[in-house]
């Protein structure tokens, strides 16, 4: 019984660390793409408006995430996100 | 419509990527219903349209079926919001507008009393009429279009463009492209731009080359494009050539492929070989603008790099020197030429010196090829896009506002996203 219930959290702290690693990648993408250093991009941050991604940087960032990961993103979901943190679940969400 | 025979004008890639083909024949006959349609609706000669259309057959039926009756198609970038819009209805005073069913809410403010045909599901339709008496507008019959540009003034101008530049500019941009009957040339760019409208519209129609129409700028689908429909010539924006070489491990084979030519912006001596390298084609920049476009261009088997290319056929230019150097103003002279900005007498003398027009752009001649160098009008070009700083200037005055990233919050709906980076209140 200790085991499997060490052997989920174990789990779980790897899933943690892996969101994590997905999380600094994609900040690293998005501050090597916009030059803007990546210790001022958070959750929070606007995508195009305080980032001042523009569309062709928007299919860069998707092409980029998809071929690190081997996913496929829509164009057209960039126009739908607002926020950093949205777009980090969203390749979260693709990822599972 | 000569020359044109089994092989289809367009390939059109909808939303789910299955492809429509058009041929000749159909084509013409769409031209036609749709210039009746029009017609039925109301619209009449020298009537003044703007269109907020996406890349599409109908777009360019659109174009033509409004030509066709006299009336003036403004195409307008589906970007535009309410401060650039304002703009270009207060100076054009459209009598209708043809629209996505999609842009409908975006435009709102603008329909009251005009003429509405909206596009759904790729289908024309009278969405509203108007009982309001839709009078002409006086304008020369060799005008074929308005496109708005800008220029440093803090507003858009609206360019008159002549017939004759459609089909002058389309024939020197063949000169240097030589595309071949039957070939296939890939449209990415946005229609509604003079450069798209001579170089993938008008070239392919004259020169019996099939357009494929996608609305993508995604390397992995552009790249599956190419193979799948086996393109020979993709033209767009050198910006969206170093974002396909930066993928270039995506793109497998590309035997079709010849031509990759490109305008809009500039493109520098590294640049141009990453790209050629990358791709092992014919790589031809080439400069212009609303006003006439292209100015130059590179030929095919003759690109020089860094350069924008000899001068089009039929243009003359001449270099204004700043300060002893070799640089200076571009001006040019061309019968083709646009026949100044709408209802802006001023802004059109100012542009010209004699019957020279002016461009704003600082350029240099070696060896026959005309060197781009900079603007020289305050403008910056963002991604083929003209950004008029003088306009964000006005903006950032207009609205008072001392958080700047609130500031660039609330512009969202009243200026093209790509100009926000831009506006700064220092």
């Amino acid at each position: 019984m200790r085991v499997v219930k060490e052997e989920k959290l174990m789990d779980k702290v790897c899933k943690n660390k892996k969101d994590e690693e997905i999380h600094q990648d994609i900040i690293k993408v998005l501050a090597k793409i916009t030059r803007i250093d990546a210790s001022s991009i958070n959750d929070n941050v606007l995508i195009r408006d305080e980032l001042g991604i523009d569309s062709l940087m928007g299919i860069e960032i998707i092409a980029k995430v998809e071929k690190h990961y081997n996913i496929h993103l829509e164009e057209s979901l960039l126009l739908e996100i607002n926020r950093v943190g949205d777009f980090i679940d969203l390749v979260k969400s693709k990822l599972k | 419509m000569e020359g044109w025979r089994e092989h289809p004008v367009f390939i059109e890639l909808g939303a789910d990527q299955k492809p429509v083909y058009t041929g000749a024949k159909e084509f013409q006959q769409k031209i036609v219903e749709t210039a009746d349609f029009f017609e039925k609706s109301g619209i009449r000669k020298n009537h003044f349209i703007p269109m907020f259309l996406e890349n599409s057959v109908d777009f360019i039926c659109c174009f033509l079926g409004l030509v066709k009756i006299g009336a003036k198609p403004i195409p307008i970038k589906l970007e535009y919001r309410k401060i650039e819009l304002d703009e270009i209805f207060k100076n054009a005073q459209p009598q209708a507008i043809i629209t996505e069913t999609s842009h409908l809410e975006i435009i709102e403010p603008y329909l009251s009393q005009r003429i509405v045909i909206e596009r759904k599901n790729g289908r024309l339709k009278l969405h509203q009429k108007t009982t309001k008496k839709t009078i002409p507008h006086e304008l020369s019959d060799e005008i074929a279009s308005i496109n708005y540009t800008y220029r440093g003034y803090g507003y858009p101008l609206g360019v008159m463009v002549p017939h004759g530049q459609y089909i002058h500019g389309a024939k020197v941009f063949q000169a240097g492209l030589q595309a071949k009957p039957k070939e296939r040339m890939l449209i990415i760019l946005p229609m509604s731009h003079i450069f798209t409208l001579i170089g993938c519209i008008f070239v392919p129609i004259l020169h019996n080359i099939t357009s494929v129409i996608a609305n993508t700028m995604h390397p992995r689908k552009i790249f599956r494009l190419i193979r799948e429909y086996k393109i020979n010539h993709l033209i767009a924006i050198p910006e969206i050539h170093l974002l396909l070489e930066k993928f270039k491990d995506l793109a497998g084979k590309l035997p079709s492929l010849k031509v990759l030519g490109c305008g809009g912006s500039l493109l520098t001596r590294e640049d141009y070989y990453r790209i050629k390298n990358a791709f092992n084609t014919d790589l031809l920049h080439g400069y212009g603008l609303t006003e006439f476009t292209p100015v130059s261009r590179n030929k095919r088997g003759e690109a020089k790099a860094g350069t924008v290319g000899p001068l089009s056929e039929n243009i003359e230019c001449k270099i204004i020197p700043e300060d002893g150097n070799e640089a200076g103003e571009i001006l040019i002279k061309t019968s083709h030429m646009f026949r100044g900005y709408y209802k802006n007498p001023k802004v059109t003398k100012e542009a010209f010196e004699g019957d020279w027009f002016k461009t704003g752009d600082i350029g240099k001649i070696r060896d026959g090829n005309l060197i781009f160098v900079r603007e020289k009008k305050r403008t910056r070009n963002v991604n083929g896009n003209m950004v008029d700083l003088e306009e964000l200037d006005r903006i950032a005055h207009m609205i008072n506002k001392k958080d700047q990233s609130d500031l660039k919050t609330s512009l969202k709906n009243e200026i093209a996203t790509y100009k926000i980076p831009f506006i700064d209140l220092k």
